[in-house]
């Protein structure tokens, strides 16, 4: 008669009870904070815009693209709970942290900037998606949870605001991969772009460009490729390793003749997106004298036409071509089963060849923060700001001109009003961070999203019978709802349990 | 021997020369003492009997003992080489005459082993292997008394006959049967609790694969859903009674006193299966008896004869059920339908059918999805299935024994799917004394079960999803690759090897000893080892087909390994006590148990091997490997005890009460205590009744009530704890920790409080039976993973919150009748009826979303019921559909669409409009055996079915040539402009507003099915004699013979889940067997 056998103590995880003690214990707990960073969804944000369109019609992002979701659709309760999530082991770290005794402050303090940071990046999520959402900074018990209301989301913004200024004055400026000074402030660069705060972004944006830590990489297309990772640009990545931390863009993102069985396609560029980008001189496709061909509309154009999207002619993974001619033989024929691309683009950024033979076991790193968008918010916030000057000139060129982009330069010339550097910059961003989950966000603030969330997708163009047509995207018949649809609705499920009001039309 | 010995007799000799008279006693003593042994005899029987002295000095102890014995009539034994036992020679039946016969059973085959006794005396004797028998007797005027298992004693006046040949009566139904109940046995009459009992002869009438199937069908209140599945790997669930909880709902299975799996038993081992079903009879469970129990005894050697019996069979497999595909040019058609429909350009060409259809099936014009086939072009073969048992038992009066040995063989009807048992059991007993009884038992089975690297899914998926237009195989050896470059032949041949294997171990050992009358201990400890290897082995394929050109492959070989152990001590000790005083008849019985069970498991994998053929872990490349592990302990400890009284036979009291205490629980809430009565009224032993006795012989009526309860929670869930979350930095793994569920200190069981009432009744001498209950139970307490805000940003804690509700009556009927032609029929009906009570202001609960399953758990209603619209028909004008009020699924309705309604008449068809589409869980259960005996054949028929229940079918099936899924005959139907009267609706491709979760959608699955039909010839004696066996039966069966359902509409098994009907297909086999006995 054993008197443990009703004592059963676990030993594959850890008791509460014991933690928190230790340096080594505070670093463990801040390292559960990275996995909470997003990954592929940044993707699938784009894929509820203009720019990339859901390629399932049973996918739940299908539904939400066409404008017809309910308040208790999965997404809107899949992202709050996953953010909030995330916002517990923050909270948890930040009510215990003070019981490690420690006499390195520098490491707590260190910690303590990682996880402020982590903290403000979701909740910058929330405050876009959702608006108003409740502000929580410690754990907080079923009670208390039944009981929480929504912070007004200017709170929310100067909260955000605060934890990053007092994260950056604790974090190093280099941290090697971890969160360091320049994450604090690129994102609450973002966060001000978002939030309107003009001034503060460009302040914030600045104090990254003069760290001088970071620099644009010479090549645009290996910066989602495994070839360009521990590249100088990238600020913030979701990390992920073969084997051990894996996921999988590959099976997501390729096209259908890329991988065996009912995969990849899931998310397809439109023409929208594709028709953006100008030709290698400079010029708008449809401008006169651009030398757009349209039998051959995909040559001599910006090169990131190609490194972003799979059209007529880019190289497949397995070998060939691509090619998306609808009845055709090529690699990707629109329409040949309902897994290949509708559109007949596919994205590119991401799917990467040495995926191919192990495509689901994919290594790859995502890019959550770079500096070509720092850039750009710096250019950006002047813009708003109305304070043109060489610099925001600078700012847009420096991404245009990479060695492997090399576009022609935006001068005075070509755009001086606010107006129309207002419409440089936006253009500029769309297509440099294509598919880099901002796009959504972007359509909101800048109100445009009634514009260009209506109708059918649109995508290539192929020539039938020597007439040049281009597929449409039957059906999806998008509908977007200016008085609602630019917040996401608070999840019906989680009103039930608490008493949330709801964001208005849902 | 020494030299003591031969000097005592010496000593002794010298003694003997006096020649006097001694007592008997003292001469045995002084034996004792010269031969050092041990000399045994009952006093009355020495007292006061002289023996000359000399007599008793013989050389050696033997011939010593033989002089001093013979003159007395008295005689010794030798027990061991150290003792003897001296006792009176039986006074001896004068032989006077001799009487012979041969007995027969009632077809007049003879049976062998019968006893045969002279009335009132111990003397008689047994047939022999032809049935016949000599026995002396003492007069011609005596009684000759027949008793054989399973058939009625006859007593037979020899009245001045030397030869009686005698013809035995089957037993009917038996006051006299012994029921198994929890930790004991109980004479049939006097059970006052709702149990059901099935016998082995019942199991063994149907050959099953798996000895859960044989209970399907067989007893009231028990509900076998059988869906079909892999070789070994039966997707079989039973339930007692009902659904109690939203957790888990098996019922506890005991074999032989030990916890087990159902599946751990050869079905040719089982003697008795009983069926625990009231709280009074599961109580002595306690925490783990809330969804009932089921009892399982093995066979154990009955007599010193031994016997050799041989079991085995072989049967062919075909699957049931393949779905017929719509007709081709009819497809093209309706694919053009659909693509319109969606405003689509028609794909199909008029001339492109035509020349389509005239040249289909061929490479270059394959059909959409051939698979189901019966021609070469399906995939689906027939397959074989063996099973063999071999058992011997028998013995001396100490120790019997019984072994069994075992083999079993089921082939897949698709390529590489397979499963093999090999087992032993030998169960052992041993009687050291009249007070001590010992056995011992040990089973072991080695399982090896195989299929495809990608799985059963990834195959049968795949016969109705994305394999559109693939050729099956090409004469070279390549698949044809469709659009969707798939193919199930592909993924049954060509993507590895999936091996389980299972080493399952147990040894138990009983000791049960009587150290006083009517008062035995008993204590049982038993060692259950279970360890399960599985290989995973994912191989590179590539397959280009010649025709389309289309290339699937994997490049990369990956292999995953994994091994669980479990480990399970138990302990039972049990102290017993039984007596009757006067009419007061009084049996107790008080147990101690305990169960340390400890588990672990294992997965390690590496990938990138050589070639196919490697498949040993570490000749995979270093880069990507991985290794996981987790444990799992957990420990109960249990203080049962029972008590039961009667008055005179006829009023039957019992209490139960079992105080439980688990390691799922925090120390507060630890121990659980689990009471539980029963009362009896056997009516039929009264005096009032004597005039009913003649019709009715026997009626019981019964009541009980009790407490049970459900340990049914995940492992440690009440310690707070962190788990680790890893993390990569630079390619460099780094450990995190994070809680991630906020745990819940209250945690504690679910009780299940059950009300039963009952009554027995047996008709016309037995033959014919009738038990009908009623039960109630409410489960209170039950487990919910009650949904928290998710703000709070860490799981729910399971907590104690819901009730549910069963209800129900159970009505089983026997009759033994015939004559020459005999028959047995056997029908059980139960009903049962669920309700979720309280969810504690949470809920409803609702999973699946349209156009897949949707069940919803909410109050008021049966568990997991179906939940989706209500539709009304079709649309058949525009203005009738723009007039309808504004459905979410479908904003531009046209005539053909499906009419969804809205029934909260807020002017909008959406998720608030959803409604009860009816259970998902069968409430009606019923079986009907049916045996009929003529001669030597012997024709069993089985009949099984449920009701009450429906089920959704999803997926391809459920399309319509929406998507690219297989499309059934079915579909010919749909609406058309001209074709109005449509039974469904416009179909549309990448659109399933019309494939809603519906009334149209949820089917009934009520169903009946002739389960078994078996045909057995039992080969007379006068042949098998010549081949020296005792008895030989030969019997050809078949399974899934008919079946009644709506489903058969669909080619569909009744019986499968809601989904997508996407498994392993049920199989009918066709079965040729042997029962032979040495």
């Amino acid at each position: 008669c054993q008197p443990d056998l009703l004592e059963t103590i676990p030993n594959d995880r850890i008791s509460a009870d014991i933690f928190w003690q230790t340096e080594a214990d505070a670093e463990l707990a801040a390292n559960a904070l990275y996995p909470t960073l997003d990954g592929l969804r940044t993707v699938t944000y784009d894929g509820i815009t203009d720019i990339l369109h859901t390629n399932r019609a049973f996918m739940g992002n299908y539904t939400i693209e066409r404008g017809r979701a309910t308040a208790d659709h999965g997404r809107f309760l899949g992202e709050w709970d996953d953010a909030y999530e995330a916002i517990r082991r923050a909270n948890d770290f930040m009510d215990n942290i003070d019981r490690v005794e420690s006499d390195n402050a520098d490491v707590i303090n260190r910690l303590k900037g990682e996880v402020m940071t982590i903290r403000a990046y979701h909740y910058i999520k929330l405050a876009m998606l959702y608006g108003d959402v409740p502000l929580i900074t410690k754990g907080i018990d079923i009670e208390e949870g039944r009981n929480v209301t929504r912070t007004p989301v200017d709170e929310v913004w100067n909260f955000i605001a605060s934890e990053l200024d007092k994260a950056a004055s604790l974090l190093p400026v280099d941290n090697g991969s971890r969160i360091s000074q320049g994450v604090a402030n690129g994102l609450k660069a973002r966060a001000m772009l978002f939030a309107g705060r003009y001034a503060e972004a460009a302040v914030a944006a600045k104090d990254v460009m003069d760290s001088g830590q970071y620099d644009l990489h010479s090549s645009y297309f290996e910066l989602f490729q495994y070839e360009g990772e521990g590249n100088n640009e990238v600020i913030l990545q979701r990390e992920y390793a073969k084997g051990t931390d894996n996921h999988n863009p590959y099976t997501v993102l390729a096209p259908w003749s890329q991988i065996g069985g009912s995969n990849g396609s899931q998310y397809v560029p439109t023409a929208k997106l594709v028709d953006l980008y100008k030709m290698k001189n400079g010029m708008a496709i449809n401008e006169e004298g651009s030398g757009y061909d349209t039998s051959n509309p995909y040559e001599n154009r910006d090169p990131r036409l190609k490194y972003s999207i799979f059209v007529d002619g880019v190289p497949l993974p397995g070998g060939g071509v691509y090619n998306s001619t609808p009845g055709g033989d090529g690699s990707d024929p629109v329409g040949e089963t309902i897994y290949a691309t509708t559109t007949g683009f596919n994205v590119r950024k991401y799917v990467d060849e040495e995926d191919y033979t192990d495509p689901g076991n994919s290594g790859l790193n995502i890019n959550l923060l770079r500096y070509a968008e720092v850039l750009l918010t710096y250019a950006e916030a002047k813009i708003e700001l109305n304070e043109i000057d060489q610099s925001v000139y600078d700012a847009i060129n420096a991404v245009r001109q990479r060695d492997d982009v090399s576009m022609p330069p935006i001068t005075s010339a070509d755009a001086s009003s606010q107006t129309e550097m207002r419409a440089v910059v936006r253009k500029e961003r769309t297509i440099e961070l294509a598919f880099e989950g901002l796009r959504l966000f972007d359509i909101r603030r800048w109100k445009i999203a009634e514009d260009v969330m209506q109708g059918d997708p649109r995508g290539t163009y192929y020539v039938e019978n020597d007439e040049v047509k281009q597929v449409e995207v039957a059906g999806i018949d998008r509908l977007f709802d200016p008085a609602k649809d630019y917040l996401w609705p608070i999840p019906e499920r989680e009103r039930e349990l608490t008493s949330l009001s709801q964001n208005p039309g849902w | 021997q020494g030299s003591d010995s031969q000097t005592a007799l010496l000593i002794h000799k010298e003694e003997s020369k006096t020649g006097q008279l001694t007592s008997l006693g003292n001469e045995l003593r002084r034996l004792e003492t010269s031969y050092e042994v041990n000399i045994f005899y009952k006093s009355k029987e020495v007292q006061g009997k002289q023996v000359m002295a000399s007599a008793g000095s013989q050389e050696g102890l033997e011939a010593s003992l033989s002089l001093l014995l013979e003159p007395l009539n008295m005689q010794y034994r030798k027990l061991t080489p150290k003792s003897y036992v001296v006792f009176e020679k039986e006074k001896e039946i004068i032989k006077q005459e001799t009487v012979e016969g041969t007995v027969t059973d009632q077809t007049g085959e003879t049976l062998p082993g019968v006893n045969v006794l002279v009335k009132g005396t111990t003397s008689g004797t047994s047939t022999d292997v032809r049935g016949t028998f000599e026995l002396s007797v003492p007069s011609l005027q005596d009684t000759l008394v027949f008793s054989f298992i399973g058939y009625q004693t006859q007593e037979v006046p020899i009245a001045g006959r030397t030869t009686i040949d005698v013809a035995l009566q089957p037993q009917a139904i038996t006051g006299e049967e012994v029921v198994v109940v929890g930790y004991g046995r109980q004479e049939k009459v006097s059970v006052t609790n709702a149990v059901s009992s099935v016998s082995s002869e019942d199991v063994s009438r149907r050959p099953v694969a798996d000895a859960q199937q044989s209970l399907q069908g067989l007893s009231s209140g028990v509900t076998v859903r059988d869906q079909g599945g892999s070789p070994g790997d039966k997707n079989i669930s039973i339930r007692i009674r009902g659904v109690t909880t939203l957790s888990n709902n098996d019922p506890l299975v005991i074999v032989d006193g030990i916890e087990q799996r159902f599946s751990d038993v050869n079905p040719d081992d089982i003697e008795s299966i009983s069926v625990l079903k009231d709280a009074s009879s599961t109580a002595i469970y306690g925490s783990r008896a809330a969804n009932g129990v089921v009892l399982i005894t093995t066979k154990r050697a009955s007599s010193s004869e031994v016997n050799v019996d041989y079991k085995g069979y072989y049967a062919i497999q075909d699957a049931i059920n393949r779905p017929e595909h719509i007709g081709l040019e009819e497809y093209f058609r309706l694919e053009n339908v659909a693509y319109q429909n969606a405003g689509r350009e028609v794909p199909y060409s008029e001339a492109y059918i035509q020349e389509y259809v005239q040249n289909a099936p061929s490479p270059e014009y394959p059909l959409p999805f051939p698979w189901f086939r019966r021609d070469d072009l399906g995939i689906l073969e027939l397959a074989p299935q063996q099973n063999h048992t071999l058992a011997v038992s028998g013995g001396g009066e100490d120790i019997k024994a019984r072994m069994s040995v075992r083999y079993q063989d089921v082939g897949g009807i698709v390529p590489n799917f397979s499963d093999e048992t090999k087992e032993f059991r030998l169960n052992t007993d041993y009687t050291p004394s009249e007070q001590l009884k010992v056995s011992a038992d040990l089973n072991y089975r080695s399982g090896e079960t195989h299929e495809p690297g990608d799985g059963e899914f990834k195959v049968f998926n795949y016969m109705l999803h994305a394999t559109k237009f693939s050729w099956p195989k090409y004469e070279s050896g390549e698949y044809g690759l469709g659009p969707q470059v798939n193919n199930p032949l592909l993924f049954a041949e060509q993507t590895g090897d999936f091996r389980y294997q299972n080493d399952y171990l147990i040894g138990n050992i009983k000791g049960e000893y009587e150290f006083l009358p009517n008062l035995t201990f008993s204590t049982r400890y038993a060692l259950r080892y279970s360890s399960t290897q599985q290989k995973r082995y994912w191989a590179r394929y590539s397959n280009r087909d010649p025709l389309t050109d289309r290339f699937t492959q994997r490049q990369t070989n990956y292999l995953q390994e994994y091994r669980s152990y479990l480990r399970e001590y138990t302990l039972n000790s049990l102290l017993e006590y039984t007596n009757d005083f006067g009419k007061h008849g009084v049996t107790a019985l008080a147990g101690y148990s305990t169960v340390d069970n400890r588990r672990n498991r294992l997965t390690a994998s590496r990938q990138d091997f050589y070639n196919n053929q490697v498949r040993s872990l570490n000749q995979g490349s270093e880069e990507n490997k991985g290794a996981t592990g987790r444990d799992f302990d957990y420990g109960l400890r249990s203080f049962f005890s029972r008590f039961n009284y009667n008055y005179a036979g006829k009023y039957l009291v019992e209490l139960n009460a079992r105080y439980d205490g688990s390691s799922r629980f925090s120390k507060d809430n630890r121990y659980s205590f689990f009471p539980s009565f029963s009362l009896g009224w056997r009516l039929s032993q009264e005096s009032f009744w004597d005039q009913l006795k003649p019709y009715v012989n026997e009626f019981k009526l019964r009541g009980s009530y009790g407490a049970t309860g459900n340990q049914a929670v995940d492992l440690y869930t009440y310690y707070q704890t962190l788990a680790a979350v890893n993390y990569t930095f630079d390619g460099e793994p780094v450990a995190g920790y994070a809680q991630s569920r906020l745990a819940n200190q209250n945690l504690t069981w679910e009780t299940t409080t059950q009300t039963n009432i009952g009554f027995d009744m047996e008709m016309m001498d037995s033959r014919l039976g009738l038990s009908v209950d009623y039960y109630k139970k409410v489960t209170d307490d039950i487990l919910l993973g009650l949904p928290i805000p998710r703000l709070i940003g860490l799981s729910a804690p399971p907590q104690n919150a819901g009730t549910v509700e069963n209800e129900g009556y159970e009505i089983t009927i026997d009759y033994k009748g015939g004559n020459e032609f005999t028959y047995d029929i056997g029908l059980n009906f139960s009903d049962n009826k669920n309700e979720v009570i309280d969810l504690a202001g949470t809920g409803p609960y609702i999973s699946g979303s349209s156009p897949n399953p949707t069940f919803i758990t909410k109050e008021g209603m049966p568990i997991s019921s179906h939940w989706g619209y209500l539709a009304d028909g079709l649309f058949q004008s525009q203005e009738e559909a723009d007039s309808w009020p504004d459905m979410a699924m479908n904003s531009n309705p046209k005539p053909g669409d499906v009419k969804y309604r809205d029934l909260n008449n807020d002017g909008v068809v959406n998720t608030e409009d959803r409604t009860d589409l009816g259970r998902s869980f069968p409430r009606f259960n019923y079986g009907l055996n049916m045996g009929f005996n003529y001669k030597n054949f012997e024709l069993f028929t089985q009949w099984q079915g449920a009701a009450g229940h429906e089920i959704m079918i999803s997926g391809g099936l459920n399309h319509q040539a929406t998507y690219e899924a297989f499309t059934h005959a079915i579909y010919a139907d749909y609406w058309t402009p001209e074709n109005t009267d449509a039974r469904f609706p416009r179909p549309i491709k990448g659109d399933t507003k019309n494939r809603q979760v519906s009334n149209r959608t949820v089917y009934s699955a009520d169903y009946l099915k002739l389960k078994n039909v078996t045909l057995t010839y039992n080969i007379p004696t006068r042949f098998t004699e010549k081949v020296s066996l005792d008895r030989a039966s030969i019997y050809i069966g078949a399974t899934d013979v008919l079946t009644f359902s709506e489903l058969t509409e669909w080619d569909l098994d009744p019986e499968i889940p809601s989904g997508r009907a996407n498994f392993y297909p049920q199989v009918r086999t066709y079965t040729v067997g042997v029962n032979l006995r040495f």
